[in-house]
């Protein structure tokens, strides 16, 4: 029950902060942008002045795309390094934001304003989680350890090459492990930064290293909720993508038109990661009291 | 063998006293005196091989016979034999086989059992000397003292011009595990390349080369005649026709092939194949084959796949260059695990490659099976050298498959249709050489490019960019001309590039040697573009002009007493950025939608055109016909004088939303 109720929590949380939601939506277009000039750059640069182009609006012109792939290695590669660079940046500012979204959901009181306490929040708890991303290695590693372990143990399934389909699946399967591995590690993460939130605690381990214990326990319904969330995110996905899907871009209005759908989506994101804060606060608060 | 089997097919509702006395009589003294040429064999033999071969599956292994006749068909006398004894190229890590491939993928080491080789316990003339105490083995190619894949023996006298030798051989075959063509996987096994067979004696010298990475076939046409026993779980296919079959004794089971008019043998044998046979046949030309699908369990919800395929295959080839002329096609689906055995060509023979998860969007099996079944043709009946000319099989075999995939799977999605995701065989051939170095010809012995990936690039892709381009500046009609001549003229012959190229000549009437010297001897590359484009508009005269002001002059300089309207200087400069000189056509658009079509010899590295117009340039376009299909980059073809933006921004946007969903899947 606590679950359903957190759920709700969550979303009603998130719904109530649109200006929050706002704020990721800034920062990761402000970050994606960056990549936008680059791209159209190169772009330029390679094909538009070319007739071919023109072709592109209404369909993939192989030839232009391949042409392309094949004789921009060296402008490819720096578009890949500063898009590394800047996931990396991103990664280091979602720290501050997620001090931010916390301290908001935990502290706000009436009389304060939005920008005040999420940007009071970033800065208080940037270095605490800072220091959690840090180590969080020691989730990751014996995750990493356990993956090679269960993949070592897959892989005398798949010994027999004449059993292609069951290769097959088992591939899906190793991803699908490893994506559970992954999520179970941002879980314990999220659970720990609720903790130093709430409870002001400067001992990041510690809050690790419990916030894994309070997992582990209730590993049920944490992954219950977790996946609940999850699932609302394929639906936002599902719903922009069934949109997006009912028109071609072939114009500068279908294109702007689909440009603006995509931002409500990526905005959509940063509800759902409120979401996910403020539902596994709610949990948090419920099974920890 | 043809001949025989349309007897066969009538039969008529006759007496058969009278059909045997009378008729059949009748009928053959008819052919023999009006049609001798009806009964001659389609290729001259030159060798004959009888052999016995038995698998020994738990040993790896294939115990041979070997009756080998061979005909001098040369000026002068011969006193030594070459053979290739290609299992050897598997026998350990030096061969040159070997130092050109690298060691095997992955960092297992291969166990004992992996390796491969031939052992000759003896080689003697029938009824006559033993010639195995003068093996010795070669390295025509490298030199390479590890290397034991050319066996050369002294003959005690000289075989003189037209006569006939037979030798008797002894010999093991130890199969490697599958690796590069030939080999076992578990209980299924691709026995190719694993017999002593003897070189060729072309002009005058022995044409035996080593066995490499990248080649591995030139031979004599001939007569096989292969019986070949195995545990009777197996299931066995070859090359040929299955003559004759009987159950042993010993619980194995014997199968006779025979097929003539072929250089090489092959055959597979394998527990869990699913054997599929159908008849195929064809009125325009005649065409009466049976298909034979040695399709592996595992993959067998595929199997219409291959059968379509094949069929197409067999109809492409039988339209475009001559009728198939064999009584079989064998198509063989290498087990789960032996990929490396997969698309491979033997005569009447070869193995193709799919999975069973394969999506029918990705059309890798159609590929392989028309181009495997492809070189029946471009290497099968037209016997070229693989060792020196590359290009004469694997590139005028790229071609035809680039052609047969576009008519049976459409041009732009033969290769990959998968929602909107499409991509022809054309592009995927263009992709290679787009990319490439300019390190090598197309014409080079295979051994001696810079990489594998070097000799792919020209020896498939860029030779059938050469004859698609060919084509496109000939005509069709004009090139099928070509290609249905070169085969007639040469099946089952060994042409040279310069035989290829006399027929081009020939049939088109032109002469073609600047295209081919070019494209086939030169490592350089095709590409026009268009440099530069420019509207400018025409001043009025300012200054002093012969002591006065100037009077109102139109855009020609003439003196004009009305007002003048606007008019523009335009110019493209069209520039030749590759080494290879190729004519060009040019269309330049003006706004009003006026077009004007230029030509330029192309040999200049760049060429200027000026209009006067009252109106400004839209667009230039090199090839407008896109007939320079060797051209690297199709993208500086063109320009326009005003870009739009909107395709730019279309890609840019959407490559930034994707990168949005990237960050917030990181954050989440």
């Amino acid at each position: 029950m606590n679950i359903i109720k957190s759920y709700r929590k969550g979303i009603q949380e998130a719904t109530l902060r649109p200006n929050m939601a706002v704020v990721l939506w800034m920062i990761n277009f402000f970050f994606a942008s960056v990549i936008y000039f680059l791209f159209s750059a190169m772009l330029k640069a390679a094909f538009g002045k070319s007739l071919l182009a023109a072709d592109l609006l209404q369909k993939p012109n192989m030839d232009v795309l391949l042409e392309f792939l094949t004789s921009s290695g060296t402008s490819l590669g720096m578009l890949v390094t500063a898009g590394l660079v800047l996931v990396v940046l991103f990664f280091l500012a979602g720290i501050f934001v997620t001090g931010g979204i916390l301290q908001s959901l935990v502290h706000q009181r009436d009389h304060e304003g939005f920008a005040q306490v999420f940007f009071a929040g970033g800065g208080k708890f940037y270095g605490r989680f800072f220091r959690l991303s840090i180590y969080s290695l020691i989730l990751w590693i014996p995750g990493i350890i356990a993956y090679m372990i269960i993949n070592g143990l897959l892989g005398i399934l798949t010994k027999n090459p004449l059993n292609e389909q069951r290769t097959f699946y088992i591939l899906l399967l190793r991803i699908a492990i490893a994506l559970f591995l992954a999520f179970l590690i941002k879980m314990i993460m999220d659970y720990a930064r609720i903790r130093i939130a709430t409870q002001d605690s400067r001992s990041v381990l510690r809050s690790l290293l419990e916030a894994a214990g309070f997992v582990f326990r209730k590993l049920v319904k944490t992954l219950a909720l977790y996946y609940l969330l999850g699932l609302t995110g394929v639906a936002a996905f599902l719903i922009y993508w069934g949109i997006r899907s009912t028109f071609s871009a072939g114009s500068s209005g279908t294109i702007w038109l689909g440009f603006f759908i995509s931002q409500l989506f990526i905005a959509s994101r940063g509800w759902l990661r409120i979401a996910f804060q403020a539902g596994q606060l709610r949990f948090f608060t419920l099974e920890s009291f | 063998m043809k001949r025989v089997s349309i007897c066969r097919s009538r039969d008529g509702y006759v007496n058969r006293k009278v059909l045997t006395k009378r008729i059949i009589p009748g009928i053959l003294v008819f052919f023999l005196a009006f049609c001798p040429s009806l009964f001659a064999a389609l290729s001259k033999p030159i060798v004959r091989y009888d052999i016995q071969a038995t698998l020994v599956p738990q040993d790896k292994t294939v115990k041979g016979q070997e009756i080998l006749t061979w005909l001098n068909d040369s000026d002068g006398p011969v006193t030594e034999l070459q053979f290739h004894l290609y299992l050897n190229a598997f026998k350990n890590n030096r061969t040159t086989m070997r130092k050109e491939s690298g060691g095997p993928s992955g960092r297992v080491k291969p166990a004992p059992e992996d390796w491969g080789f031939i052992t000759i316990h003896r080689i003697r003339i029938q009824d006559g000397a033993d010639l195995t105490p003068t093996m010795t083995y070669i390295q025509p190619d490298d030199q390479n003292s590890d290397d034991q894949t050319v066996m050369r023996v002294t003959l005690p006298a000289p075989v003189k011009p037209q006569e006939k030798i037979n030798l008797a051989i002894d010999f093991t075959s130890k199969l490697p595990k599958v690796r590069r063509r030939s080999g076992f996987s578990g209980d299924f096994f691709m026995v190719a390349q694993w017999f002593p067979k003897i070189g060729v004696l072309w002009n005058g010298a022995w044409n035996c080369h080593q066995y490499h990475s990248s080649s591995e076939f030139f031979a004599d046409y001939g007569v096989y005649k292969v019986e070949i026993t195995a545990p009777e779980k197996f299931i066995v296919g070859a090359t040929g026709k299955r003559i004759a079959e009987k159950k042993r004794a010993d619980g194995k089971r014997s199968y006779t092939y025979y097929q003539e008019d072929v250089h090489d043998f092959a055959w597979t044998a394998c527990p869990d194949f699913v054997e599929l046979k159908e008849k195929f046949k064809l009125d325009d030309p005649k065409v009466e084959t049976e298909m034979i699908l040695l399709i592996h369990r595992a993959h067998l919800k595929q199997k219409d796949r291959y059968l379509e395929a094949l069929k197409n295959g067999i109809e492409f080839y039988s339209k475009n260059y001559g009728p198939y002329p064999y009584e079989t096609i064998t198509l063989v689906d290498p087990a789960p695990g032996a990929s490396e055995a997969g698309g491979m060509e033997y005569p009447t023979l070869f193995t193709s490659m799919t999975m069973s998860w394969m999506p029918k969007g990705i059309r890798m099996p159609e590929m392989v099976t028309i181009h495997e079944f492809g070189h029946g043709y471009w290497y099968g009946i037209v016997g070229s050298n693989e060792f020196e000319e590359a290009w004469l099989d694997e590139g005028i075999n790229s071609y035809s498959e680039v052609k047969a995939m576009s008519k049976y799977y459409g041009v732009d999605r033969s290769m990959i249709d998968i929602g909107n995701l499409k991509i022809g065989d054309l592009a995927f051939q263009r992709i290679p050489v787009i990319g490439s170095g300019k390190m090598d010809p197309i014409v080079k012995n295979s051994w001696e490019y810079v990489t594998g990936g070097s000799y792919g690039l020209n020896v498939y892709n860029k030779a059938a960019l050469m004859l698609l381009t060919l084509e496109k500046w000939l005509g069709e009609d004009v090139m099928a001309k070509i290609m249905k001549t070169y085969y007639e003229k040469w099946k089952f012959r060994h042409p040279r590039s310069e035989d290829f190229v006399q027929v081009a000549e020939e049939v088109s009437g032109r002469d073609l040697k600047w295209f081919f010297d070019q494209v086939l001897r030169s490592p350089d590359k095709l590409d026009y573009a268009i440099g530069s484009l420019n509207s400018e508009e025409v001043k009025e005269p300012e200054g002093i002009f012969d002591g006065k002001t100037p009077e109102a002059k139109d855009q020609r300089g003439k003196t004009s007493n009305k007002p003048l309207n606007k008019a523009y200087r335009n110019e493209v400069v069209a520039v030749r950025y590759g080494d290879w000189i190729f004519p060009q056509d040019i269309l330049i658009v003006f706004e009003n939608g006026e077009k004007i079509r230029e030509t330029w010899d192309g040999r200049d590295r760049w060429k200027r055109f000026v209009y006067w117009k009252p109106v400004r340039l839209a667009s230039a376009q090199v090839d407008p016909d896109r007939k320079m299909v060797l051209d690297v980059n199709y993208t500086n073809n063109s320009k326009v004088l005003t870009p739009k933006r909107a395709p730019i921004m279309k890609y840019a946007l959407g490559f930034m939303t994707f990168f949005q969903g990237l960050l917030s899947f990181v954050s989440l």
